[in-house]
């Protein structure tokens, strides 16, 4: 797997007449898990889309390396980046196994759509279901699966596609604890053997856990950037979230089980 | 029931063989085997003379072929239309398709452009089921419930039958008006070497389109964005399918009139048996469009009644009951 950088550059979004994004730039390295953070409709989905090229509607530059997205051509594109967007779905009552073959979609070649998948297509198959651990669930329909199962599945579909760049949006959606924990180990490790990984989280404590470095997305503009030690403080999340630290406790950490909201 | 998918698809193709055979060597109506004229192929083929050569080739051949085309156009554009649409119920004759399509035809047989330039009745089929098609992915194309996707095919089936109407009110010949109303039952008898010349390149041009969108209606069952990144080119794709529907729906409904249900009732038989994989199901519904037709038209032909049935009306007969079960069918799976 070769690595590349992913770099996105003054990133400038409506959506209709609503401002998405503005102004936003972030530089995520190989071998780093980058973790996009911010209240509900701060941009942090749309950005994504943005730098996954799914998202025609802005101005601004996001590139791979030193290749721009927007030179690349799709199947290019969908070599190098791995995209997993809010709310995955599928049509069709597909298998697991069908789904996480779509993975292998940018290798087929194109006239050989009825043949079976190559050995290489099988294995990078094989690998990402024993990763996210969905073995089991292989030969069952999709839609017989529960939402965490699910999830489940549609991230060994991200992690079959072996890209340098993995984008995942609310991976940990449905998961059980065992299953966020393992989601997220399951990322770092992909990122540090090289792969650059973004992904957009709610879950501040695990956030604050995992990731090298943290984008706090806020009223659809960049509010801090940097470690999590760095963007998580109190002042931040006062002015994003509108939570504060339990009354009378020295802030140690997150644990965010235990803090307020600001009251006016 | 497990069969591996080159097992199903020679398994289509040799039934469709057969009955394509069988479709040669049968009149048009077995009742009037009494008669004297020769029917079966064997006495056909024992017959050196003029009559028994021009039966074959102008009319037994016409229609066998044109069942065979017709019905691989209705069974793949249906299973085009339920990948592009993402549902089960999409089908050429149930969302309005073919009812624009008959639209389409019947204004090229009523101002007498078919009559002046014959390549105009498929063109007219083509472009109503080309308006069609794309007043419904624009309706439901997106996010289509089901119910939204049957209430659009209501409405595009209410405007097609409404302005069919008023031509055949406008009609200054009765009789013509009477022949229109046969011809949109739809059928096979009759057809000649002619509408199977005018509608046959049309009809494979359409199959050809859909088969080129074919590897990506699996990346498109994870919807567009997914698909979009995984390299597959969306917009693309979409504007195959509805062009290849509309051109086969559209030749097809030209010269058969409707002949409904087709595509609802074979995709949903095969999809099991191609393990629900859509790219798959295209190809096998094209096989099995065609082995139904040939066997719905043989069973017309073979059925003792005094006056022809026509296809579209047993088809109809059969489909409609289907087509209640299915919606009966999704209904509990939604709730």
């Amino acid at each position: 797997m070769a690595v590349a950088k992913l770099t996105a550059s003054a990133i400038q979004c409506h959506l209709g007449t609503q401002l998405a994004l503005n102004n936003i730039s972030l530089t995520a390295e190989p071998g780093q898990l980058t973790g996009i953070i911010g209240t509900n409709g701060a941009g942090k989905s749309t950005l994504l889309s943005v730098l996954a090229g799914v998202q025609s509607n802005f101005r601004g530059h996001v590139s791979i390396g030193n290749k721009q997205l927007e030179q690349m051509t799709s199947n290019e594109r969908a070599r190098h980046i791995a995209y997993l967007p809010q709310n995955p779905q599928v049509h069709w009552d597909l298998t697991a196994q069908q789904v996480t073959e779509l993975g292998r979609v940018p290798y087929r070649r194109r006239f050989n759509w009825l043949g079976p998948l190559t050995a290489a297509d099988q294995q990078a198959v094989t690998a990402a279901m024993a990763a996210t651990q969905c073995e089991d669930l292989a030969p069952r329909p999709i839609q017989s699966l529960s939402n965490g199962e699910r999830m489940r599945v549609h991230l060994a579909r991200v992690l079959a596609v072996k890209a340098p760049i993995i984008l995942v949006d609310e991976p940990t959606t449905g998961l059980d604890p065992y299953q966020q924990i393992h989601c997220l180990e399951v990322l770092r490790d992909e990122a540090r053997q090289g792969g650059t990984v973004v992904m957009v989280l709610h879950d501040l404590d695990l956030a604050a856990r995992f990731c090298d470095q943290l984008l706090l997305l806020h009223n659809n503009q960049v509010l801090s950037h940097g470690s999590p030690a760095e963007v998580l403080t109190p002042a931040h999340l006062l002015t994003a979230y509108r939570i504060k630290p339990p009354a009378g406790l020295a802030f140690n950490g997150l644990n965010l089980a235990n803090w307020e909201k600001q009251t006016d | 029931m497990h069969i591996g998918f080159r097992k199903l698809l020679l398994l289509l193709a040799v039934t469709t063989l057969c009955l394509f055979c069988l479709s040669l060597m049968l009149p048009s109506n077995i009742l009037s085997t009494n008669g004297a004229a020769p029917f079966l192929l064997l006495e056909l083929l024992n017959d050196d003379t003029d009559i028994a050569q021009t039966i074959l080739i102008e009319l037994r051949i016409p229609r066998a072929t044109l069942a065979l085309f017709v019905g691989a156009s209705l069974g793949l554009a249906g299973a085009a239309m339920q990948g592009l649409l993402r549902n089960p119920l999409a089908e050429p004759g149930v969302v309005g398709v073919s009812g624009s399509a008959a639209l389409g035809a019947t204004l090229a047989f009523y101002t007498g452009l078919a009559t002046i330039a014959p390549l105009a009745l498929p063109l007219g089929g083509i472009a109503g089921a080309l308006a069609a098609v794309i007043v419904l992915f624009s309706m439901a194309g997106k996010r289509a419930g089901t119910t939204t996707l049957l209430l659009a095919g209501i409405a595009i089936n209410a405007i097609a039958g409404a302005l069919t109407a008023l031509v055949l009110n406008l009609s200054p010949n009765p009789f013509a008006a009477m022949e229109i109303i046969f011809w949109q039952m739809g059928s096979l008898a009759d057809r000649s070497l002619l509408h199977l010349q005018l509608a046959g390149p049309l009809m494979a041009a359409g199959w050809i389109l859909i088969l080129l969108a074919a590897p990506a209606t699996r990346a498109l069952s994870l919807g567009e964005v997914t698909a979009a990144s995984l390299g597959t080119n969306v917009r693309t794709t979409q504007r195959q399918i509805i062009v290849g529907t509309a051109l086969c729906v559209g030749a097809g409904v030209a010269v058969t009139g409707v002949i409904g249900f087709v595509g609802l009732v074979v995709p949903h038989l095969l999809r099991k048996l191609c393990a629900n994989d859509p790219a798959k199901l295209l190809l096998a519904s094209a096989g099995g469009g065609a082995t139904l037709l040939l066997a719905a038209d043989i069973a017309v032909r073979c059925i003792p009644v005094g006056t022809e049935l026509k296809l579209g009306v047993i088809t109809a007969l059969l489909g409609a009951p289907f087509f209640l079960y299915l919606i009966f069918q999704l209904r509990t799976l939604e709730q």
